[in-house]
């Protein structure tokens, strides 16, 4: 069954006809269904069943617009060499955008409440405008000017 | 907090953003020790629980780098009066 409904569908299309400049690759690393399922009775983990999520998620998400399009690495097989380049530590784990560091990233499934924020990196790296007022990013730019590394810890509702 | 790490980041390539799902994560969230969300950590240095404005979360990063932090009251008053006067 689609995660995403059809009102859903229809809604971020029309949403997405207007957000949306340039073109937006979305980056999944995640573990082939194959190696998922090598699971010792017993042990098996949820993190399967959210990697499965997270993977049609983004199917349908970037099914909806042209501009967007999914990359899916399988970070134990031929992904492994991008997940290494981009210190990929959990799985799954999204990308968004191309920049060389990856500096955009989810670490789980962006359900719920992480949706939305999933559609605003998107809509804003599309558009090349950080969704903050111009002063804080005028001193965002200017002043910090070494590397700073941000978590942000967050639950699905 | 999500949404404004990752402006943050979009706006400025020194800055990473990672938003990390607990439940998925149970062991990541314990090692930071995350009690209540959003939980901010910033370099391993700094933390802080709850949303804040943009402003004092750009704070809060110039801080944990022991940079002086911006005085927005004097920021804001100097973009108030770039701004047409809409006053009578």
């Amino acid at each position: 069954m689609a995660l995403l409904s059809d009102e859903d569908r229809i809604a971020l299309t029309e949403r997405f006809d207007t957000t949306l400049e340039a073109d937006v690759k979305v980056k999944l690393f995640t573990q082939s269904l194959a190696r998922s399922i090598l699971v010792l009775p017993g042990q098996e983990q949820p993190t399967n069943e959210y990697m499965k999520i997270t993977q049609e998620l983004l199917q349908e998400l970037t099914d909806i617009s042209p501009k967007l399009s999914l990359e899916i690495y399988d970070a134990y097989g031929d992904g492994a060499d991008e997940a290494k380049r981009l210190e990929i530590q959990q799985l799954p784990a999204i990308v968004i955008g191309d920049d060389d560091g990856g500096r955009v990233r989810f670490y789980g499934a962006p359900m719920g409440n992480e949706f939305p924020t999933i559609l605003a990196g998107i809509e804003s790296l599309s558009k090349n405008e950080p969704l903050l007022r111009d002063a804080v990013v005028a001193a965002a730019r200017e002043r910090i000017d070494e590397e700073v590394h941000l978590r942000v810890f967050v639950t699905p509702t | 907090m999500a949404r404004a790490a990752h402006a943050l980041a979009l706006a400025n390539p020194n800055i990473k953003a990672e938003i990390i799902e607990c439940q998925e994560f149970p062991e990541l969230a314990q090692h930071y020790q995350v009690m209540g969300v959003p939980k901010t950590v910033i370099n391993d240095r700094a933390e802080f629980v709850g949303a804040v404005p943009d402003e004092v979360f750009v704070n809060a990063i110039l801080e944990s780098l022991g940079k002086e932090a911006v005085d927005w009251a004097a920021e804001l008053d100097e973009e108030e009066s770039d701004a047409p006067s809409t006053s009578l």
